[in-house]
């Protein structure tokens, strides 16, 4: 694939937490409209990797969307270019409505039209939200929190779509639920960057596959070639 | 989604009862004597500056010990440009207000980078120096004797000469403050101050400039300060340093937090509870403090989310009782008192 094909990419991107190599040097790319997982274990760098790549963590390393360079850009101004990340433990305002934070979501969206237009797309997708409309982020449950913060993620109609562990504390039935989801968007043509710890289903989704382990990418390959590599099956398929 | 018919009946009655308030108020005090027309007069005064204050405090999440500032800077400013050099009163309190913004703009460029107690500290200082400054500067503010001689708030010649029109007047500009708050609360511009409240690195990640809002907010606070010391001059017609001082930022952190830090009304109703209060209480003698500090922790551990929202819940359960329980939203203002979760 060349560089115009790749919709995201981040090259030798590489972060600290005080005097923690927290992400050493690492090249991760998504290609236009790919699903794409990143697997390893806790604290192998993967929510550090999503932060540098969105510049909530500081960072080295160059940055890249659709081919041009936005390493310069501040967070707010790549969620303006398409990069939105569902941030671990979802980051919702819990003190307003359902309603309120997905409007926010569409914060980078100007003319309220397409932000009625978002919304109804986002409650096809999640019905449960309609339901829950005026109700406090705060007291939804934990499925449904994580169904609002996609739905907010896409409300600013992303190009891609970053996932820290979405399905971290959810049963496993609206986990897999979540997932469909997110498999259905990525057949829509977005382009889908998950971040999981162990996740069967993730991959089968996933068309590439990066392993992170103590802050470096230690293998990349094709999704469906992870079954036949006997130690990452072990470690990830079950 | 919601039924569009009793809630929009429902939130013009809730709309307009505390303006029927504000007015029942103005009405009370234009029948009572002078002194209660002072008093309600200063309520009016601290709540423009509370109403301003809750833009940064309250919609953003931050803390600013500092406002007293700019309630400084208008004050003086009026002061020095109406009774030193015979301006027009409106003509010097915008442009107090003004000077007042770009001063804060300056400012908070650089200190809005800090967060929490750094900033809580930062605008403290901010405080504290343009104090020093009031008092050590004697050429331009006569230090501690202060400036007096500030002819009453007045357009083009025609002076408010009684304190009555003043008070008039200050419940007219404190009701466009809320307005104004009231609106833009509710606008683009609004959500994204509640995001920034709600949690810095989310409103970040869905596009929001936080540190230019951040800096907006902080420039309309100090804009309502300069107004409220501007109004507070020609109502009293003298200031001085101590009119400015850390008691103000007591004071008012008090109000924002009794009437509701984060709602759109709360902290005028908080200006007046606190202003009327001690009032209330002369008659007790030595033990009004006592009863006074009883009744303001009462309301913080029995209202938590101020009165405003108080009032609010109990006019939400009195109206649900009469109708079939719907999954009621909880209540806006209830849900609006947003304190930063970060």
């Amino acid at each position: 694939m060349n560089a115009s094909e790749k919709l995201f990419e981040a090259r030798a991107l590489s972060a600290f937490y005080g005097r923690v190599h927290a992400l050493k040097p690492t090249t991760v790319w998504v290609g236009e409209g790919e699903f794409v997982t990143v697997l390893g274990p806790n604290g192998a760098g993967k929510s550090t990797m999503l932060r540098a790549m969105t510049r909530l963590t500081p960072a080295t390393g160059r940055v890249y969307f659709r081919g041009r360079d936005i390493t310069g850009l501040a967070t707010h101004e790549r969620a303006r270019e398409g990069v939105i990340m569902v941030q671990e433990g979802r980051g919702l305002f819990g003190q307003m409505s359902v309603r309120e934070n997905l409007i926010l979501g569409a914060y980078t969206m100007t003319g309220s039209d397409t932000a009625e237009q978002r919304l109804e797309s986002v409650f096809a997708l999640f019905p449960r939200l309609k339901e829950r409309y005026e109700q406090v982020a705060a007291s939804l449950s934990g499925g449904e929190q994580q169904m609002l913060a996609i739905g907010r993620a896409l409300m600013a109609r992303p190009k891609l779509l970053m996932l820290d562990e979405p399905s971290l504390g959810l049963a496993p039935r609206v986990a897999s639920e979540i997932l469909e989801t997110l498999g259905r968007l990525n057949g829509e043509g977005l382009g889908i960057l998950l971040v999981e710890q162990k996740a069967p289903q993730a991959l089968k989704l996933a068309k590439r596959v990066y392993v992170l382990s103590l802050g470096a990418v230690v293998a990349e390959l094709p999704a469906a070639e992870i079954k036949s590599h006997h130690e990452l099956s072990r470690y990830y398929l079950h | 989604m919601n039924s569009p018919g009793t809630t929009s009946t429902r939130g013009a009655i809730l709309g307009l009862a505390p303006i029927a308030a504000v007015v029942a108020v103005l009405a009370f005090a234009l029948n009572s004597s002078g002194y209660v027309v002072t008093v309600i007069g200063f309520a009016a005064i601290y709540g423009i500056f509370v109403t301003g204050l809750n833009f940064f405090m309250g919609y953003t999440g931050q803390a600013s010990f500092g406002q007293n500032a700019f309630a400084a800077l208008g004050g003086y400013g009026t002061a020095i440009l109406c009774a030193n050099h015979n301006w027009d009163p409106v003509a010097a309190f915008l442009v107090s207000m003004v000077f007042s913004g770009v001063v804060a703009a300056i400012i908070g460029y650089p200190t809005l980078k800090l967060r929490g107690h750094y900033l809580a500290m930062a605008t403290f200082a901010l405080g504290l120096i343009t104090y020093e400054i009031s008092i050590e500067w004697s050429g331009l503010t006569a230090g501690y004797m202060g400036i007096s001689g500030i002819p009453p708030m007045g357009i083009a010649g025609f002076e408010l000469a009684t304190e009555k029109q003043q008070l008039v007047l200050l419940a007219m500009l404190l009701l466009l403050g809320i307005w104004i708050s009231t609106r833009l609360r509710n606008s683009r511009f609004g959500r994204a101050l509640r995001a920034i409240a709600g949690s810095e690195p989310a409103a970040q990640a869905l596009g929001v400039d936080v540190a230019r809002y951040k800096l907006i907010a902080f420039v309309i606070a100090a804009m309502y300060a300069s107004a409220a010391g501007s109004l507070f001059a020609h109502f009293v017609g003298f200031i001085s340093p101590e009119v400015f001082g850390a008691a103000m930022v007591i004071q008012s952190f008090t109000m924002l937090f009794l009437g509701g830090i984060g709602t759109t009304w709360g902290p005028a109703l908080g200006a007046l509870v606190v202003a009327m209060l001690p009032e209330l209480l002369r008659s007790l003698k030595e033990l009004q403090d006592v009863v006074y500090c009883v009744i303001l922790v009462s309301i913080l551990i029995f209202a938590p989310k101020g009165i405003f929202v108080l009032l609010g819940q109990i006019t939400t359960a009195l109206t649900s009782r009469r109708k079939p329980r719907q999954p009621a939203p909880a209540d806006p203002a209830a849900s609006r008192a947003m304190r930063a979760a970060d």
